[in-house]
């Protein structure tokens, strides 16, 4: 598999220079992805979670059955 | 407001950086149209995170944002981090749904703008950025983030990245430099 590249682009001479990245920027890239995985599984279940709340809230409301606090504050501005 | 460079990928690309960046302007705006190469996630048609970082530097940033997925609003900071300060490891993080990735339509980039004023100044740099990720089809996520970097010295570089994959041939990234008028208004040339 061919190493992943990065492309640094001199302004002040247009200068275009596409550079391998190094063992160290690669595991640093491994962490990063790592990274943004959890934060991306964390934060759909967050969002999934507040939906459930809205959605948990209007049918509430429709109802008129009083809301929890965190039911409330999902939907107060 | 003058184009001081302009990057059209021909490949997969880890990261891109404006170098050597001139401090002959006042402010500096970023157009970018992106795509990734990641196939992890298909939450809401698929994304992936718009990272990046000015000097080099892994430290100072601070943000908030308001996005809206097409049926919510919100304004948040994310629970995955503390108060507004990115922990992402190096990077910062700008757009969490924001770029359009193989999950998506094909051929459907998200568009993506960063507005940093005074960025030679000796003060903070404050950056105001936009994203906008469609799919085509059902999908549409916006961002409006309210970027900081605590830093006083001169942006003399800024580099994107993505959080889990590659930028794919066809993203593009267009720097601007925009200079004030003597008296303190833009001008356009």
């Amino acid at each position: 598999m061919d190493r992943p590249t990065k492309l640094i682009v001199d302004c002040s001479t247009g200068e275009r220079t596409v550079v391998e990245l190094t063992d160290e920027e690669i595991v640093e890239r491994e962490a990063m992805a790592a990274q943004a995985e959890a934060d991306r599984l964390a934060q759909e279940q967050a969002e999934a979670d507040r939906q459930a709340l809205k959605d948990s809230a209007k049918a509430k409301l429709i109802a008129g059955e009083p809301l929890t606090a965190d039911e409330a504050a999902v939907i107060v501005l | 407001m003058q184009i001081i460079e302009h990057i059209e990928l021909s490949s997969l690309t880890s990261s891109v950086t404006f170098s050597s960046i001139p401090a002959d302007f006042t402010d500096l705006y970023i157009l970018a149209s992106m795509r990734s190469s990641d196939t992890v996630s298909t939450f809401e048609g698929g994304y992936d995170p718009w990272l990046f970082r000015y000097n080099g530097s892994d430290t100072g940033y601070t943000n908030r944002e308001l996005y809206g997925t097409g049926t919510t609003a919100s304004s948040t900071t994310d629970p995955n981090r503390s108060g507004n300060t990115y922990v992402t490891g190096t990077w910062a993080r700008c757009g969490n749904y924001g770029v359009s990735n193989a999950n998506n339509t094909s051929n459907v980039f998200s568009t993506g703008s960063f507005y940093i004023p005074n960025y030679a100044s000796s003060n903070y740099k404050s950056t105001s950025a936009e994203m906008v990720r469609e799919n085509n089809s059902t999908y549409g996520n916006q961002h409006m983030n309210a970027l900081l970097w605590s830093n006083t010295a001169a942006i003399t570089s800024i580099s994107f990245a993505l959080g889990l994959g590659q930028f794919v041939s066809g993203t593009t990234f267009t720097l601007f430099g925009i200079t004030a008028g003597s008296d303190g208004s833009t001008t356009v040339s």
